[in-house]
């Protein structure tokens, strides 16, 4: 977020960026759960064939999605600190 | 051993009655001008209705964490293919902010999102354009669903 817009002007949601800049680098991952949610949602309403299930498999893939991508992430940082070099 | 044979006939019983996927065009435009419009031009009311709130959700959500830098044909012009899927909604997005929030201020000090906001609200709005562009295949493609289902994959 540029200088000029957060000491000029009041902070204008959908048109500025979130104002947060004193945020751990480590907390922007939690924004990563609501994508994971929102695109399961999208996804298993156009590829469930029942309905009734609907919520059940979009929890289950939201989990999938978020176990894995975890699971990857530490392997690559395992590889990473333990790699020769 | 007898209930693993069972399931793969309930398999083999389902595709013999899957309908195979007919050319939809109208829908599948629907779709292309509003997420989830196409889904109910099916019939398919309650899954166009979790299109709409999973595309608006990803497309709004990017815009309040990156602001409205995060949809820019001019600057970010690959990802603006991957956000132009939801339709007119980035068109005129994309026109509001070159028009009026680019000439506001200076393209040095103006509406511009740096950092993680910028990443993750540009991420948020091409993964709605991703999502919509698979359901507006699957709604110019569409293949009525049965309306019950042994196993669901």
């Amino acid at each position: 977020m540029s200088e000029n817009t957060s000491t000029t002007q009041p902070y204008r949601p959908f048109i500025d960026p979130l104002p947060v800049d004193n945020v751990p680098p480590a907390a922007w991952y939690i924004t990563f759960i609501p994508l994971i949610l929102a695109i399961a949602v999208c996804y298993k309403a156009i590829r469930a064939w029942n309905m009734k299930t609907y919520w059940r498999q979009v929890l289950t893939l939201t989990l999938v999605i978020i176990v894995g991508a975890g699971a990857l992430a530490g392997a690559i940082s395992l590889a990473t600190e333990f790699s020769v070099g | 051993m007898i209930r693993v044979e069972r399931r793969v006939d309930n398999r083999r019983d389902h595709r013999r009655s899957v309908a195979p996927r007919r050319f939809t065009p109208l829908p599948g435009l629907a779709a292309l001008c509003l997420p989830g419009l196409g889904h109910w031009l099916l019939g398919e009311h309650r899954r166009a209705v979790m299109i709409a709130l999973g595309v608006g959700f990803l497309f709004f959500g990017g815009l309040f964490i990156g602001g409205i830098d995060a949809v820019d044909s001019f600057e970010n012009r690959g990802w603006f293919f991957a956000q132009l899927p939801v339709g007119p909604l980035v068109l005129l997005t994309d026109r509001a902010h070159q028009a009026v929030f680019q000439i506001e201020t200076h393209p040095f000090t103006g509406v511009e999102a740096i950092g993680r906001a910028g990443e993750i609200g540009t991420l948020y709005t091409a993964s709605a354009g991703i999502m919509n562009l698979i359901a507006v295949l699957d709604a110019a493609f569409w293949r009525p669903r049965p309306a019950r289902r042994v196993t669901d994959v």
